[in-house]
């Protein structure tokens, strides 16, 4: 019997209709953790790096971490891996909510989708058992509806993670959505669902994960918890208070707060959008996902007015893609279109940073006005054409054709891929790399692209955790980022939420050291792992991922940013004059990560992983 | 020497009269710590410092007509 993992894997053949059951392999548990672990570990046994995204050729792994479904601060977390439609990358697509926890009490540590269905379904996992239904009368249904269809049919308490009309039709950056407000957002995790003819999948799980040290365990996570309401005094907690919005008060005070398609990084409407006029125009409630203490989701309410409604968001991400990136300080506007996105079920930042692509271009008069169909020139700053192009999106309606497929591909079809704001694709994260040089690293080098989740250095950098260091500097920045993306890794194989992970279980230095997950692991699954052997496995999961993207045909060349961030000065700002130095930085990079020139990881550090 | 302070999130209760931006009035070789004291800043609570938009530690000499920006460390976004 296994501690912490289940030790049980499901494997859906959608092309056949069959379910198995497979044994999680200790050996590999213990190296790859979990959730992206397992993820990436599976994609390279079982998938051609090079097969079509959207063919029956790509798997699709939904992986909890052994610490998912705990009573550990944050253990809320899956992955979903696969390979992307847009970007051709692998996945890293995280969410949290209710469904992962269900999902490991189920007695699952992952699901696999192999194949395709002839005809749209879902997936029925009630405990250990698990069947495929016919979801051919869901098809085309929103999120929410498909969310209370699914718990309708099969158990009022299950929880579901599904894809909306987004994911059905093929938008490259189609979400798949749980517990109808949370996102595994990035890379198009959706349009790969919906390729497969699987609408969703609803899980009752009601079982406990099973823990080595129980005791232990218990007394870790009171430790962990007493620690965090400390740290705060008899102050507010700020994510709970504010939202995840309150960050642009650290982006817009260091000036790298990206507006009108990455032109300055400061915004003039930013008070009108960030997370204090969020709580109180539209905050009805803040929302927790499973065993966190934080609560930054944000339930709210547009209570009258054109974008009326109701759902979760907008969080800081979506404030910068649907607002400042366009240059939009309507916050109505903004929520309502967050709306659209989570109902239809597509990645915010994507949509937010294509329209901003959009914006540009028409204004430069490279997009002719006859082809957005709106009736006037598009223009930065329009906040009724910004949730209008967000449901012609959705909606493949017209312009957003073009729109469903993302800003490098939008832009490349006007001639001027320059105005993409990407990296492998992928589009930006809310902070400008010219004013947090370690972040522009951290974009280039993300093996999904443009991520500021995979090794977020804007911790440090801007927002004083676990300490304040200078990010105008970039000699300094190399090391950061190796050791930062590698106790990533970490945190999302151990199934933890990066929010808590970077406040409370690292050590609080610039090595942010993982400690605490190395005790919580040790008592959840009776194993001794060391500090020192969860940051090798935090390092053997980004070369796994790594080695894909190599096999898949990526390299140095890909490990770019665009024009803009590499020569066009930030024109105002505590950052005014910066370009980002990737160049002088990805040498080092590679150099510390055993890589050679062309970024490929050497045969001796293969061999020193167990990667060989 | 007059240098001018922003106290931002939960630092705000602390200006003075509800005035943010204010302005101190400090000796002339006064430190960002004598700026924190003397604006009644907790000196307890983690902080970020920025002064004309770069980060600054407590011990950094201030000039006349520097602009302090004082916020919590956030947790992320």
């Amino acid at each position: 019997m296994m501690f912490g993992w289940t030790g049980r894997v499901l494997w859906v053949d959608l092309s056949s209709g069959r379910t198995a059951e497979r044994s999680l392999d200790p050996e590999v548990a213990r190296r790859y953790i979990g959730g992206r672990g397992l993820g990436v570990r599976h994609l390279l046994d079982h998938v051609d790096p090079r097969t079509d995204p959207l063919g029956p050729g790509n798997d699709l792994v939904m992986a909890t971490g052994p610490l998912t479904g705990t009573a550990a601060p944050t253990g809320a977390r899956y992955m979903v891996m696969t390979r992307s439609p847009l970007t051709g990358a692998v996945t890293c697509s995280n969410s949290g909510g209710q469904f992962p926890a269900a999902l490991k009490k189920a007695g699952w540590d992952a699901v696999v989708f192999q194949g395709r269905a002839s005809e749209p379904v879902y997936l029925w996992v009630d405990g250990q058992r698990a069947e495929l239904r016919s979801a051919a009368h869901l098809w085309g249904k929103n999120v929410p509806e498909t969310d209370a269809a699914l718990r309708a049919e099969t158990d009022p308490a299950a929880r579901t993670a599904v894809i909306g009309p987004a994911g059905e039709a093929g938008v490259l950056f189609a979400s798949i959505m749980n517990d109808r407000h949370r996102a595994a957002g990035r890379s198009g995790v959706g349009a790969v669902m919906g390729a497969k003819n699987l609408k969703g999948v609803a899980v009752r799980g009601t079982g406990r994960v099973a823990l080595a040290d129980g005791k232990r365990f218990r007394s870790l996570v009171t430790r962990y918890i007493r620690g965090f309401k400390k740290s705060f005094g008899d102050g507010p907690v700020p994510l709970r208070e504010w939202g995840t919005a309150v960050t642009v008060i650290g982006t817009q005070n260091f000036g790298v707060f990206p507006t009108r398609n990455f032109q300055t990084g400061r915004f003039e409407g930013w008070e009108k959008i960030d997370g204090r006029m969020l709580t109180e125009k539209y905050l009805v409630q803040a929302r927790a996902c499973f065993a966190c203490p934080i609560a930054c989701g944000r339930g709210t309410r547009v209570p009258d007015g054109p974008y009326a409604g109701q759902g979760e968001g907008p969080e800081y991400e979506t404030v910068y893609a649907l607002g400042s990136d366009c240059g939009v300080d309507d916050l109505a506007a903004v929520t309502r279109a967050n709306y659209v996105c989570n109902e239809t079920g597509m990645d915010t930042i994507t949509m937010g940073a294509t329209i901003a692509c959009a914006m540009e271009m028409s204004e430069r008069g490279i997009i002719p006005e006859k082809e957005v169909g709106l009736g006037r020139k598009l223009a930065f700053g329009d906040a009724a054409a910004l949730v209008r192009l967000v449901e012609m999106t959705a909606r493949q309606e017209g312009f957003g054709r073009l729109l469903a497929k993302g800003s490098l591909r939008l832009a490349r079809h006007y001639g001027h891929p320059e105005y993409a704001m990407v990296s492998k694709g992928q589009e930006f994260a809310g902070y400008d790399p010219r004013g947090e040089q370690g972040m522009g690293l951290a974009y280039a080098t993300s093996p999904i692209g443009a991520s500021h989740m995979r090794g977020d250095p804007a911790y440090i950098e801007l927002l004083g955790v676990p300490k304040q260091i200078d990010p105008l500097t970039w000699k300094d920045k190399p090391q950061i980022v190796v050791d930062w993306q590698d106790v990533f890794c970490v945190i999302d194989a151990a199934g933890l939420c990066v929010f808590f992970s970077v406040r409370n279980y690292v050590r609080p230095d610039e090595t942010i050291r993982p400690e605490g997950i190395c005790d919580l692991l040790n008592a959840a699954t009776g194993l001794d792992y060391s500090v020192d052997e969860l940051c090798t496995a935090g390092e053997r999961i980004f070369n796994a991922e790594r080695l894909f993207l190599v096999r898949a045909g990526f390299s140095r060349r890909d490990d770019s940013l665009p024009p803009r961030i590499v020569s066009e000065p930030l024109p105002d700002g505590p950052a005014e004059g910066m370009v980002c130095h990737l160049e002088e930085m990805l040498t080092d990079y590679y150099r510390l990560r055993g890589w050679d020139a062309d970024g490929v990881p050497r045969p001796e550090k293969l061999s020193e992983l167990g990667l060989a | 020497m007059r240098v001018r302070v922003r106290l931002q999130l939960t630092f705000a209760r602390c200006a003075p009269g509800g005035r943010n931006p204010f302005d101190l009035e400090l000796a002339p070789g006064g430190t960002v710590a004598d700026a924190l004291e003397a604006a009644a800043v907790p000196s307890a609570a983690p902080k970020v410092v920025m002064v004309n938009g770069r980060v600054a530690t407590v011990r950094q000499v201030l000039r006349e007509g520097d602009a302090l920006t004082v916020f919590p460390p956030l947790e992320g976004g």
